[in-house]
């Protein structure tokens, strides 16, 4: 049994915005994308989009960073590896927002600390990515390890230059290069 | 209460720089549905027949639907309501990109601009924050930098519509932008912004739109999807014009151009293609990202070019040059110019060239011969800022044919000011009654004959039961206009009136069979040949070029076959009649009171 986690695969984004009605249609009980746990980055000029979300990172900065244990590791409901927020405990510091290097969480007005909890092992942010950009797939350990390390470095490396930037720029500057150790080849897809 | 709308639209007047909201009631949304319709409801109310389109008592309409901002298919689009610059009576003209959702997400259903800003200015509207601002320092550029600056300065994920030069300079057909290579091409929506002074409207929103059965929506959309295995590009259209003898080639002089293939067509613009896109919410992503690889043109990146820029920029100027087309169509999309409209009027100019009505001297010194794309990259920078021989193009080919005379009539390609896009008539005689009734001019996305008679083999050459095919197949357009759905991804999947109807309950939690769409459609269609009456037009003015009813073309199907104005006026009465209108095409007062117009207006001004 490997482990699942959820892959973005960037240039097969097409700026349709479905994952952020998807994800805000199931958590919020509305189209609310404001409050969508995953965003997608769009420039039309270049014309490219990229989808942003929680890596669930195994060393993550979010976690280390957050004063009062409000973040923690746990599982879904099926077993996959998961950063969750307690709502009780969260006090709306910001620290975790300014920890992370992808800009995977963000200040949403009215809310504490919200974040992608893989819908428990079900995310309907792939259900409805009809162009195979969001994958939710098992890795083998080997692999899920190899991501990992990636993942720490790419962190270390953003952390020195994200001071000056804010949520939405680290989606741009970092979060395309994180996706991409996702990034697999398609015979090993997820049943979709 | 009906979930999916908003229940309000945000009046904004211009010359106080007030803003207020306007409440509509559910029983005018359930009569008029969004959209077309209640634009068409707005119109009627709002826009009186002495109205000048260029006036500051004309009305810029931006508006949505029940399912906008949704994840219902190509539910991302809004539509823009006024009285046309280019034809004096009601111009509706679409486009997608965010701006439906972000006016949705902002708590509108739409916006109604009336007034004019005293100075360049621009509108920033966030939720219930509305701001006027200076828009001085962006007055002369483009859409492009335009939009650029709104990305940077207020929120980098908004809704943004912009004109650019060719809106300012009040040009018939100039169009507004949205998410830069979005246009609401037709009609010169982008000159009325330009005559209010408002360089460009940016809406963020953060609110929220309800959904009365999500899980039944979530269905639908998954039983839909499967429908779209493939993608779908409006370039494949080309290859099956061509052959249909339909492609406007040299001023609507020929229908096939088979320099055509290979190098313009479908197989081009696949070789061309770095990405694919969707618009929001939208799971048929015929979108794609170009970019010129080698030659004069190279590094260039577009989204597009759609079919109608390759025929138009390319079979109907004879260029056969892809790269050219895509230059000519970023200039348009960033001057801000429909691609249509500049395609026909260039064409028009170089025919006129050729044949010798306009000389060098006229032309400024530009080889306005067909083919010669360099000739046409200078000429549309020229049109959008009305120098030289461009301020004569920049008055549409209606008006260029008045100037000219010559009987320069008999080949400017348009009905009521607005000029054909690229499916010639006399290859598909259903497109005779689309081009000459359809209320804003010759349009083809209100009906598209071609679907029948080329694709489906439906005899293109006869006129018995053309009517009754236009009538259905803007039934089936009205209804998706209404809901404001792109009808590309609709008649795809081949939605039907049952199926939208579904959307419709799921979203707004009402009971609307697809019988009532089909009346809603009728209702809207018959009121806004009301409001076309009341600007003065009538049958008289349901006509089209000589060229396209006397001339035939010489090559494919329709080579050697004549419509004939017989022919045409037997169709066009025929439609009249089928609608419930006397000959004339006047509604009947039967049918007025029967869709029962009268009611109150949803605001005054």
């Amino acid at each position: 049994m490997g482990i699942r986690v959820l892959t973005i695969q960037s240039e097969k984004c097409t700026g349709c915005h479905m994952c952020e009605l998807a994800c805000s249609s199931v958590k919020e009980g509305e189209f609310i994308p404001s409050r969508s746990r995953i965003r997608v980055a769009t420039n039309g000029l270049e014309g490219w989009s990229r989808p942003n979300v929680c890596l669930q990172c195994e060393d993550a900065m979010c976690l280390a960073a957050c004063p009062t244990g409000a973040i923690f590791k746990t599982k879904t409901q099926q077993g996959d590896p998961l950063i969750a927020v307690d709502q009780n405990k969260c006090t709306d510091c910001g620290a975790c927002v300014d920890a992370c290097p992808f800009g995977a969480l963000d200040f949403i007005n009215g809310l504490k600390a919200i974040k992608c909890d893989l819908c428990g092992g079900s995310p309907k942010c792939v259900d409805f990515c009809f162009y195979g950009c969001l994958n939710f797939i098992e890795l083998s350990d080997e692999a899920y390890q190899t991501r990992t390390k990636k993942i720490k470095a790419l962190a270390l490396k953003a952390s020195r230059e994200i001071n000056n930037l804010d949520p939405y720029q680290r989606r741009i500057e970092f979060f395309l290069e994180a996706s991409k150790f996702t990034t697999v080849s398609s015979d090993s897809k997820g049943n979709k | 209460m009906l979930q999916g709308y908003k229940g309000k639209l945000l009046h904004i007047d211009l010359s106080q720089q007030t803003h207020k909201t306007i409440p509509i009631s559910e029983e005018i949304l359930t009569k008029y549905i969004g959209g077309r319709g209640l634009g068409a409801k707005l119109y009627w109310d709002l826009i009186p027949s002495e109205t000048d389109p260029l006036a500051p008592e004309n009305i810029f309409m931006v508006l949505t639907g029940p399912l906008g901002g949704t994840m219902a298919p190509g539910s991302g689009k809004h539509l823009i309501v006024t009285k046309s610059p280019a034809s004096g009576g009601w111009l509706e003209s679409y486009s997608s990109g965010r701006m439906t959702p972000e006016l949705k997400f902002a708590g509108y259903d739409g916006l109604i601009i009336t007034g004019k800003a005293k100075s360049p200015s621009s509108l920033i509207i966030k939720d219930d924050n509305v701001e006027f601002l200076d828009a001085t320092h962006l007055w002369g550029k483009g859409s492009f930098e335009t939009e650029t600056y709104v990305r940077k300065n207020f929120h980098p994920e908004c809704g943004c519509l912009s004109i650019g030069p060719a809106g300012e300079n009040i040009i018939p057909f100039a169009c507004v932008g949205s998410d830069f290579f979005r246009k609401a091409g037709r009609g010169g929506a982008g000159a009325v912004l330009g005559s209010k002074n408002l360089k460009y409207i940016a809406v963020k929103g953060t609110g929220g739109i309800n959904c009365a059965d999500m899980e039944g929506l979530y269905q639908l959309i998954f039983k839909h999807q499967k429908r779209c295995k493939h993608k779908i590009i409006t370039p494949m259209t080309l290859s099956i014009t061509n052959t249909a003898g339909m492609l406007p080639t040299r001023n609507f002089s020929k229908g096939q151009f088979k320099k055509a293939i290979g190098k313009i067509d479908r197989d081009a613009v696949i070789d061309a293609t770095v990405r694919d896109r969707a618009c929001y919410a939208c799971f048929a992503g015929c979108a794609s990202i170009t970019q010129v690889k080698e030659g004069i043109f190279k590094g260039l990146t577009i989204e597009g070019p759609e079919y109608e820029t390759l025929a138009m920029q390319g079979a109907n100027l004879e260029i056969d040059y892809l790269p050219a087309i895509m230059k000519a169509n970023y200039l348009c999309d960033d001057l801000g110019m429909d691609t249509i409209s500049a395609g026909v009027v260039i064409g028009f100019a170089m025919e006129c060239y050729e044949r010798g009505i306009l000389t060098k001297e006229d032309t400024g010194g530009l080889e306005l011969k067909f083919g010669n794309y360099m000739a046409v990259v200078e000429l549309l920078e020229l049109i959008a800022r009305k120098k030289g021989f461009g301020a004569l193009c920049a008055k549409g080919v209606k008006e260029m044919a008045r100037l000219l005379e010559h009987n320069t009539e008999e080949f400017a390609i348009h009905c009521k000011g607005l000029e054909f896009p690229a499916y010639d008539p006399r290859a598909g005689w259903g497109s005779t009654i689309t081009y000459s009734v359809t209320p804003r001019g010759a349009c083809h996305r209100r009906a598209w004959p071609p679907a029948v008679e080329i694709v489906s083999g439906v005899n293109p050459f006869i006129i018995e039961g053309k009517a009754e095919r236009v009538r259905a197949l803007m039934t089936d357009r009205c209804i998706m206009h209404s809901l404001l759905v792109c009808d590309m991804p609709g008649t795809r999947m081949r939605l039907t009136a049952n199926d939208w109807a579904n959307y419709l309950n799921v979203v707004t939690g009402s009971n609307y069979s697809g019988n009532d769409l089909k009346n809603h459609a009728e209702i809207v269609e018959t009121l806004i040949r009301r409001i076309n009456i009341r600007e003065g037009f009538n049958y008289k003015d349901d006509i089209l070029p000589k060229r396209i009813l006397e001339e035939s073309l010489p090559d494919g199907p329709p080579a050697g076959k004549i419509i004939g104005n017989d022919n045409f006026l037997k169709m066009r009465t025929e439609y009249y009649l089928c609608r419930g209108w006397d000959s004339e095409g006047m509604p009947t007062q039967e049918i007025i009171d029967k869709y029962e117009f009268n009611t109150e207006p949803i605001m005054r001004i």
